[in-house]
């Protein structure tokens, strides 16, 4: 009998690299996104400082942005403060009642009839047409602008988690019970720790939802925040401070994914990909 | 003593649409410590079969008992290998054989020392640490078997466990289920599509019929414990591979 897996003499070269096989190259993703950037802000400059053929007023140049940053000082963290201040509040507050309350409906049949047509009727509501009726509710103060952005958090983390409970693979609830967990212990030890992936992409999309509602609940009045800072600003047609608020809401949110989606990625290390 | 009856057992499934007779009439007794495969037609009602003796689900008609008692739901005493992947993603290796022993509130110096006996046993000791993410197909499969039986049923419940891996690593399993069976004898039940397996695993071999499953026929396998792959080569176990092949296709050329 003729041995097909005959071990191949000088095994360790038997698959020499191809002579016109591409050479292994670095990975040059990072490098294409650097790339643009700059190549945007290089055309930023030219059109605006450079040649002057968009006017400071439709689009201000990055010296006008610096200035700003001079002249408001504190003032702007003062207003980052404010409106970070709230949509972390909004936030935690929201998305932690809003896994509560899914939670209790997953487990709950009566609960989930009793809850769910409320909740599929208000979500599809964007948070910021209820703004009127917050200030009639609230005033203009804090309150309002935090239960308008726990609102939005709250609503996407039930739906969120009744979802996510449906798709706990049964394989897995009635290998718990055969191996002697309770209907309790069910719960704790495989419905919780399976969910948790899910609740952390909620928690992501919760968090720049609450971003864009709390700015658009301060255009309306407050006495700190991004949103009153734009809006101010907009009136007199200060277009630098406009959009230095517009670039602040940015790194805030961004900075806030990140660090949510650095912790999920550990605390979900287990999960494929 | 674990001894499983069944007891003219009927299984129906009714939907809105559909009304499905999975099992009828369907009688077997499975001794203590006997290790019983069962084979038939795809759709005949193996499965369901495993899920009224696990509890999850409720026979129609008739009774199933182990040790005299009705089996009214699922229960630590019947642990559970299913067709799919059912290992628990979110812990490691080690955690998921703990899992029974800790849901039975075993100590953690009873649990730990349970975990590594069942980690060699099926051959995972270097993989304590891993995540089922990290682990192959096969590996995966063996870490189901460590977590039924350490988690100390009385009975355990096969469904189809190797029917997705390759014929070597189907070796393997056979010699890690039966380096652990001989660890700690148990009452299974093995539902396989694959004759050989049944054979060489087997004590009997059960042939069930199209749906609705009855009992078509039982084989007492005539080898003893000891059992190396080279069995497969003795005609007799041949002879009685063909014996099963040809029941199973005249029920199956029943219904054609
Ligand atoms: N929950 C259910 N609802 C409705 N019908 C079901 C349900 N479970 C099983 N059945 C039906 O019962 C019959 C037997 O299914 P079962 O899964 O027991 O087959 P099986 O012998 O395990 O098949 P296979 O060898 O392909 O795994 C099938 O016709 C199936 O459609
Ligand atoms: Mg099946």
């Amino acid at each position: 009998m003729t041995r097909l897996d005959a071990p191949t003499p000088n095994a360790e070269i038997a698959v020499p690299a191809a002579p016109n096989a591409p050479a292994p190259r670095r990975n040059l993703g990072p490098l294409i996104s650097v790339g643009v950037v700059a190549a945007l802000l290089a055309l930023w400059w030219a059109v605006t400082t450079g040649t002057g053929a968009v006017k400071q007023l439709y689009f201000p140049s990055p010296e006008s942005l610096w200035t700003a940053i001079e002249t408001l000082n504190t003032q702007l963290l003062t207003d980052a403060g404010a409106t970070l201040g709230r949509v972390l509040a909004s936030w935690v507050g929201g998305s932690a009642l809003g896994v509560a309350v899914g939670l209790a409906m997953a487990r709950t049949r009566w609960l989930m009839y009793a809850l769910n047509p409320i909740i599929e009727a208000v979500r599809p509501v964007p948070p910021v047409a209820l703004i009127p009726f917050v200030i009639l509710w609230f005033g203009i103060g804090d309150t309002g602008k935090l239960f308008l952005g726990a609102l939005a958090c709250f609503m996407v983390m039930v739906v969120n988690t009744t979802v996510a409970v449906g798709n706990v693979p049964p394989v897995y609830l009635q290998a718990a019970r055969s191996l002697g967990a309770s209907r309790g212990h069910v719960y704790r030890s495989v419905v919780l720790p399976a969910i948790v992936p899910e609740i952390l992409s909620g928690f992501r999309i919760g968090s720049a939802l609450a971003f864009a509602v709390i700015v658009a609940a301060e255009f309306l009045g407050a006495d700190a925040g991004i949103g009153r800072l734009i809006m101010q600003a907009s009136r007199t047609l200060n277009t630098p401070v406009v959009l230095l608020g517009t670039i602040c809401i940015a790194v805030m949110a961004v900075a806030l994914d990140l660090v949510i989606s650095r912790i999920s990625a550990y605390v979900t290390r287990w999960a494929a990909q | 003593m674990s001894q499983i009856i069944i007891d003219s057992v009927a299984k129906v499934f009714a939907t809105s649409r559909k009304r499905t007779v999975a099992l009828n009439e369907t009688s077997l007794t499975i001794d203590d410590n006997e290790l019983v495969c069962v084979v038939g037609p795809s759709g005949c009602g193996k499965t369901t079969m495993l899920n009224l003796i696990a509890g999850f689900i409720r026979p129609t008609v008739g009774s199933i008992k182990l040790d005299g008692r009705e089996i009214e739901g699922p229960s630590a005493e019947r642990a559970v290998v299913f067709q799919a992947d059912a290992v628990f993603p979110w812990l490691t290796v080690a955690d998921n054989i703990a899992f029974g022993p800790r849901m039975q509130g075993m100590t953690r110096s009873e649990r730990t020392e349970r975990v590594e006996r069942f980690l060699d046993l099926v051959g995972l000791s270097e993989f304590a640490n891993a995540y089922p993410k990290e682990l192959s197909g096969g590996m995966r499969k063996r870490v189901d078997l460590a977590r039924a039986y350490a988690s100390g049923p009385e009975v355990l419940l096969l469904d189809e466990p190797f029917g997705a891996l390759d014929l070597f690593t189907k070796e393997a399993m056979w010699s890690a289920l039966k380096r652990v069976a001989d660890a700690e004898p148990k009452t299974i039940v093995f539902v396989t599509h694959d004759i050989e397996e049944a054979l060489f695993l087997g004590d009997r071999v059960i042939v069930m019929t199209p749906r609705p499953a009855r009992v078509h026929s039982v084989i007492d396998v005539p080898f003893g414990p000891e059992r190396t792959l080279d069995l497969r080569a003795d005609p007799e176990f041949q002879a009685i591979r063909i014996q099963i092949a040809d029941a199973l296709r005249e029920v199956h050329d029943d219904t054609a």
